[in-house]
């Protein structure tokens, strides 16, 4: 198969991702994945593909990409306008590129990683049941790294029949607007349970803690996001015996900041877990970048799960919209 | 005996702890409970992580047997009836021995000449401590393959390093607090480095990428530089 997308500059830090690894957690690989799960599932659906395929995850200006084939995308998430020969793109909706073109994200918009997919997905290597690009062990994804310049991407699988259909509908130039409204909210409220030593935090802590504004520090990445507050947080006990964390997990460091783990993370740790991000609203702080500022507020883990089957609802109504429409 | 806690850590994992320390006798009840999930699986399971004192369960919400009822309480409620039920049962399987040849020449032990001279000991009496006795996985973590052994000679003792090496070498044996670890790759670690093994605890191009799973045991053997060099 022949490239399609031919990379000219690329911003920093993106990877191949799709919906991460499971089975080695226990050996100590993390799952990894996409940041904002909700995004590549979107954006797989909107062209056809299976919600777990993979995609281009895209963060920080300047990216230019030449298009060498007609090419059916979609882009998810934020932080980046798509543009495309000097025109801007709509986001959440699939797109029809033609051979020749040039794409580009250079101007910023809310959020923080824009997502990319493409009928039949990207190519990309298999490590451990997962395409997604593991940094750390130098596998998955586009050879185990970041892309850069000169990379040149092809796509995984064949065309379906409704992604050949989708294709000749917006080849004949067919103006295609899905209406829905699948898009995450832009919110600072992030949703929390309570964790395993939550009840090591002095009760005045306990009182406060969803009153406070925690800014998301430069020193965050793809394992954790490291918050700021005007508050030094502690606990009777600095360290616990090591059990499992997991993305979402709220940390409370010896030094009184929270990390918040995210896809990367290890997958034990040895710092009291005071909170955990919802499964629904961890999409919404990986849209989060440095310098943002969010609040937490408690759910009960009741509301945590009818939240998150809302959430799949959603994707599987816009999965029929989409057959629907182009079938 | 310490009471069972269960504790749901998100929507998706289910902790179940069985005391507030660290022993082989709380550990091998871990590992029984593992491996009694893994004969009676249930609907929606994905995996398991051993620690110290805790097994946490993973499962797929959406694909568990839950009638409309939360996935979460109907896990719970699952995994404490097992557990109940096969209280008194034997099931646990003692994992694999496996010897671990580690190289002591302070060219490759970046650590050893300090960790001498902090606990007063010789680098042969290093080196007969830590090769004297067979050592149990409590935990796999940090990065991929990494393993936490124990338990370490009293006389090994030591805190971490205050300031931790950005770097380690991949295969540096290394030993802090009661317990002795092998670095899996080139990442940063306080741990104190006093040997190396020509073996890959994690080798990605592998299939099984893992050389050690929790539950195991490994005993060190000594080396010499040039068996090191030769390793193959």
């Amino acid at each position: 198969m022949k490239p399609f997308l031919e990379i000219i500059q690329c911003g920093f830090l993106s990877t191949i991702q799709d919906l991460g690894r499971s089975g080695y957690l226990q050996y100590g690989l993390a799952a990894g994945g996409a940041m904002d799960t909700y995004a590549t599932q979107m954006a797989n659906i909107l062209v056809g593909n299976n919600p777990h395929q993979t995609v281009l995850e895209l963060t920080q200006s300047p990216h230019r990409f030449l298009i060498h084939q007609d090419c059916v995308i979609a882009f998810t998430g934020g932080g980046l306008q798509p543009t495309s020969n000097a025109s801007s793109l709509l986001l959440n909706q699939p797109l029809l590129l033609k051979a020749g073109s040039t794409l580009e994200l250079l101007q910023p918009i809310s959020g923080f990683r824009l997502y990319m997919s493409v009928t039949g997905g990207f190519h990309a290597d298999m490590f451990l049941n997962s395409y997604s690009t593991d940094l750390l062990c130098k596998k998955g994804g586009h050879k185990g790294r970041m892309l850069k310049k000169g990379d040149l991407l092809k796509t995984k699988e064949p065309l379906t029949h409704l992604q050949q259909h989708i294709q000749q509908l917006l080849q004949t130039g067919t103006e295609v607007n899905i209406k829905h409204k699948a898009g995450l909210a832009d919110t600072s409220i992030i949703r929390v349970l309570t964790s395993a030593e939550w009840d090591l935090l002095p009760a005045t802590a306990k009182k406060s803690i969803h009153k406070t504004n925690f800014t998301v520090s430069a020193q965050s990445s793809r394992m954790g996001y490291r918050l700021t507050s005007d508050t030094a947080w502690k606990t009777e006990i600095n360290d616990i015996i090591s059990s499992a964390v997991m993305p979402g997990t709220v940390q409370l460091t010896a030094s009184g900041e929270l990390i918040v783990l995210m896809a990367d993370a290890q997958t034990v740790g040895g710092y009291p877990r005071i909170l955990q991000v919802i499964k629904a609203d961890l999409p919404v702080l990986a849209q989060k970048k440095p310098g943002d500022t969010i609040q937490f507020e408690i759910v009960s883990l009741q509301v945590a799960e009818q939240l998150y089957f809302r959430q799949q609802n959603t994707l599987e109504q816009l999965q029929q919209q989409v057959s629907k429409i182009f079938s | 005996m310490d009471a069972i806690v269960y504790h749901s850590l998100s929507e998706y994992a289910l902790m179940v702890s069985f005391g507030n320390t660290i022993s082989l006798k709380l550990h091998r009840k871990v590992i029984h409970h593992q491996q009694l999930l893994e004969k009676f699986p249930f609907k929606g399971l994905l995996e398991t992580v051993p620690a110290y004192n805790s097994l946490t369960i993973y499962f797929k919400p959406e694909a568990v047997d839950s009638n409309g009822q939360s996935p979460s309480a109907n896990v719970k409620q699952y995994v404490e009836q097992l557990f109940s039920k096969h209280s008194g049962d034997e099931i646990y399987i003692a994992g694999s021995l496996v010897e671990i040849p580690v190289c002591y020449d302070p060219s490759l032990a970046k650590d050893l000449a300090a960790v001498s001279e902090q606990l007063r000991l010789s680098i042969d009496d290093i080196i007969g401590l830590h090769t004297g006795r067979k050592y149990k996985v409590y935990m796999t973590g940090f990065t991929p393959g990494f393993p936490y052994m124990g338990i370490l000679h009293d006389a090994l003792v030591l805190k971490r390093k205050e300031k931790p090496d950005l770097k380690v070498h991949p295969g540096s044996v290394a030993i802090a607090g009661n317990q002795t670890g092998i670095y899996p790759l080139d990442t940063p670690g306080g741990w104190h480095i006093i040997g190396r093994t020509p073996l890959h605890v994690f080798d990605p191009e592998k299939e099984n990428p893992f050389l050690l799973k929790t539950g195991d045991e490994v005993i060190f053997k000594p080396i010499t530089r040039e068996a090191f060099e030769t390793f193959s």
